[in-house]
């Protein structure tokens, strides 16, 4: 699955930050009333457009759900946190110096178009990704991969540029979507438009930024999948539209829904909600490299001045849990430790510490979302006597002022990561990344992240990420706000809409009562 | 009439170059990069540095114009990267969507200002008159994504007569098509309503003071064929000439009102481009549109000619 930052985000999905620590699963809507019932359609009233359906452009939660309708990922999410399982390959391991990767494919899969699945189909998808004249959206994850070669008909042995036991990850993503080669070198440039994978559903039709119809693949390999006989992914940019047409039938399955409409449908006995508790969350970041927060008790003195309680309520309307480190309570990974939570004394003595007036500028995405959490938070600090000052910016130039290192204090936000390398290795590492905003530094932290991503002891990890988590609860480069939590709102007759990691929706596993 | 014809397409030429230069500088000096936004959260240095020279950001912005230029001339307004879709595609593709809802929503706002024009300048000051400025004046202090939400509360919520977003094509199903239409060319419509009432009616008030239309009153003439032959024709020069500077307007508002329904139109292309920092998209479809709005207004001057001869003879207007 896809990760985001704030920056990433239209205004819209900025409000899917909700979340819940651990859990994880299926909200009030998982009563299925009865066995799966064959037949019917629903229709998914999406975030944002997609003009493509070809793997290498596909990076969002919009693009990703009509992804899974056609497509099958080589490694699939089966559990309910997020667990990796058995898809199109029904095993795979590592070398035992974790730099290669075999894979065993799923016999006698064929992709809708009739021709089969196996070790060469995967190899052309792979190096197609890997390729930088294709732009692949997916490129800084396919980058890593040093080659891709069939071993025999039914296996293929991928070789990494370094040792990565996080890697079975990226083939849950595009990377590992599997298109048909032979439709890919028949259309061409158009093959976006013309998708053929071996997913539940077959692409029907596309009417340009309106609708895609896919119809139920009769022969598909997962025996007794999918339920419904066809699907339609609608794209609906307007949250007050797409509730609208909710409401009025135009589509069956709200996705990405804001605080606001969840509590709203909580209310409507027509409605039911569906969430997924997730890993990412939202948070504001300092650049450790610049005044004023070069120093770390001005770093303290934010973290303890920040009522992240009051934000949960006033923006998140309590549907998404307050967070003080990476990792959400009830995670595998969380071990435990004391991070700074709001304390106006203790910021106070921060400050004092600091010995100078606190005050710089506020980076924030100029959508209606983000400013609010922009001015609820510049009142919390106020309080304590730090003054920030709030500089909008669009999108764009908010990422290009973090990479350059060109900011004080931001705002950002991640998408659900499901094993803690995916996140905090690009984040924290100190050489060879891009993404370490905060310019963060600590030889600890570096020797942790490595080790964490290139051993495959699950202890020895564990260990490895409560350096890295002790290390952040004392330095707050960042200061977390809240965890990730998936919405969607759907009307009474769709079930089984579980497990919307990231917002993705899965549509195989979906009926409809009648 | 021909010298006349000339004489503006010789002038279109600089217009073109300014337009289409203009469009490319504005987006290219966008602040943010767009191989950054597209390499996303775990960009890596060497993932950003292939997505740029893929995209010939490392050339410098001149280089980039003139090779734009060159194959925009030729029309090829190059291939998005992030849909690998031609751009002209994409534009052919979404084109009639916006026509048809800019078609529609004129055919409506005309509809109701005509008549509405007409009969309150014919009793200015009266009733009808004063219902109908209030109104225009309450119209023109909404803004347009307001009146798109009240509508789709009432129509498609409560009424539940027309769907509240999507589109249906044409020729799938002409009537459902025409419902799909329903609220977002109402929205723009009741703007463009009152705009084109007030115009009307005050060039028909000056109008009807004319010596001729005296004359036309003397010789019994019934009160409509005066209204409708006589004096509608020259009343209509101001109304012409905003529904030709309106086409940019309107294609401004069919950003707003194509998100709001979720029609798949060319403001919509343009939002979701300019959000994903699709630079060879906001660059295709900016300078398409200026050249379309540069060309309709062409096409309203020569309609002028047509309207009155004086111009096509090259005699000032009195």
């Amino acid at each position: 699955m896809r990760k985001r930052t704030l920056g990433f985000l239209t205004a819209a999905a900025l409000t899917i930050a909700a979340a819940c620590g651990g859990g994880g699963g299926a909200g009030q809507g998982s009563t299925a009333s009865g066995p799966p019932r064959p037949g019917g359609s629903v229709t998914f009233g999406l975030r944002a457009d997609f003009l493509s359906l070809d793997p290498l452009v596909l990076n969002n939660d919009s693009d990703q759900s009509v992804g899974n309708g056609i497509y099958d990922p080589l490694i699939g999410r089966v559990g309910s946190k997020g667990e990796l399982g058995p898809w199109l390959a029904d095993s795979w391991e590592p070398s035992a110096d974790i730099r290669t990767w075999t894979l065993h494919l799923h016999p006698g899969v064929k992709f809708h178009d009739g021709t089969p699945f196996n070790a060469d189909a995967v190899v052309f998808n792979i190096q197609r990704q890997m390729d930088p004249r294709n732009q692949s959206r997916s490129l800084s994850d396919a980058i890593l991969i040093d080659s891709v070669k069939a071993v025999d008909d039914k296996t293929v042995a991928i070789a990494l540029k370094s040792p990565w036991i996080d890697f079975p990850q990226v083939l849950v993503a595009p990377v590992g979507l599997m298109a048909s080669p032979t439709a890919v070198r028949q259309s061409g440039a158009d093959y976006g438009k013309h998708p053929v994978g071996t997913g539940p559903f077959a692409f029907k039709e596309w009417v340009a930024g309106d609708h895609v119809t896919a119809t139920k693949n009769k022969d598909y390999w997962k025996q007794g999948y999918p339920y419904l006989d066809s699907v339609t992914w609608r794209p609906i940019p307007d949250q007050d539209a797409k509730y609208a047409s909710l409401k009025s039938g135009q589509i069956d399955v709200l996705q990405v829904a804001t605080a606001d409409q969840v509590v709203k449908a909580e209310k409507d006995s027509k409605l039911k909600v569906w969430k997924h508790a997730g890993a990412g969350g939202t948070y504001v970041m300092m650049n450790t490299k610049a005044a004023p927060f070069d120093d770390p008790n001005a770093r303290l003195a934010i973290s303890y001045a920040t009522d992240r309680k009051e934000i949960v309520q006033q923006i998140g309307r309590d549907k998404y849990p307050v967070a003080l480190g990476p990792f959400p309570p009830g995670s595998e990974w969380d071990t435990k430790v004391e991070a700074p939570d709001h304390n106006v004394d203790k910021a106070k003595a921060a400050l004092q510490a600091y010995g100078k007036p606190l005050s710089f500028k506020f980076n924030i995405v100029s959508d209606p979302i983000t400013r609010q959490y922009g001015q609820v938070l510049q009142a919390q600090w106020k309080k304590v006597g730090i003054n920030a000052e709030l500089v909008q910016m669009d999108q764009a130039t908010l990422i290009q002022s973090a990479l350059g290192k060109q900011f004080q204090l931001q705002i950002f936000q991640y998408g659900d990561w499901f094993d803690p390398d995916r996140f905090l290795f690009n984040a924290f590492i100190s050489k060879g990344s891009i993404v370490n905003y905060t310019a963060y530094t600590n030889p600890a932290v570096d020797a942790a992240l490595v080790k964490g991503r290139t051993i495959s002891d699950a202890a020895a990890r564990h260990a490895a990420y409560g350096v890295v988590q002790q290390a952040l609860a004392k330095d707050q480069p960042y200061v977390w706000l809240h965890y990730n939590t998936s919405y969607a709102i759907s009307n009474q007759r769709v079930q089984n809409l579980n497990t919307i990691y990231s917002s993705i929706t899965k549509p195989y596993q979906v009926w409809v009562s009648s | 009439m021909l010298t006349f014809v000339r004489g503006k397409v010789l002038h279109l030429v600089p217009v073109m170059f300014a337009v289409t230069c203009f469009s490319f500088l504005l987006t290219s000096l966008l602040p943010g990069d767009a191989a950054v936004v597209m390499a996303g959260p775990n960009a890596t240095a060497e993932s950003v540095a292939a997505l740029r020279s893929g995209l010939k950001l490392d050339q410098p912005l001149p280089v980039r114009y003139v090779d734009w230029l060159g194959k925009a001339v030729r029309g090829d307004l190059g291939t998005s990267p992030r849909s690998q879709t031609r751009v002209l595609e994409s534009i052919r593709e979404r084109l009639p969507i916006t026509l048809e809802l800019l078609l529609i929503a004129q055919v409506m706002g005309l509809l109701v200002a005509v008549p509405i024009g007409i009969a309150s300048a014919y009793r200015a000051g009266g009733i009808l008159d004063q219902a109908a400025s209030g109104a225009a004046f309450a119209v023109l202090a909404i803004p347009g994504f307001v009146v798109a939400i009240v509508l789709i509360y009432l129509f498609a919520v409560q009424m539940d007569l027309v769907p509240a977003t999507g589109y249906t094509p044409l020729l799938t199903n002409p009537l459902e098509n025409l419902r799909s239409f329903f609220l977002p060319a109402l929205t723009v419509a009741l703007g463009e309503a009152a705009a084109y009432t007030r115009l009307l009616r005050s060039d028909m008030i000056a109008t009807l003071q004319e010596d001729y239309i005296a004359m036309a009153r003397a010789k019994g003439l019934p009160t409509w064929h005066i209204l409708l032959r006589h004096a509608l024709k020259p009343s209509s020069f101001t109304l012409l000439t905003v529904l030709g500077i309106n086409i940019g307007r309107l294609l401004g508002g069919a950003l707003i009102v194509e998100t709001i329904f979720a029609l798949p139109g060319i403001g919509r292309l343009l939002v979701e481009a300019i959000y994903a920092r699709d630079l060879v998209v906001v660059q295709g479809v900016v300078a398409f549109v200026a050249v379309a709005f540069v060309l309709v207004n062409f096409g309203v001057d020569l309609l002028y000619a047509v309207l009155d001869p004086r111009i096509r003879h090259g005699r000032a207007l009195a």
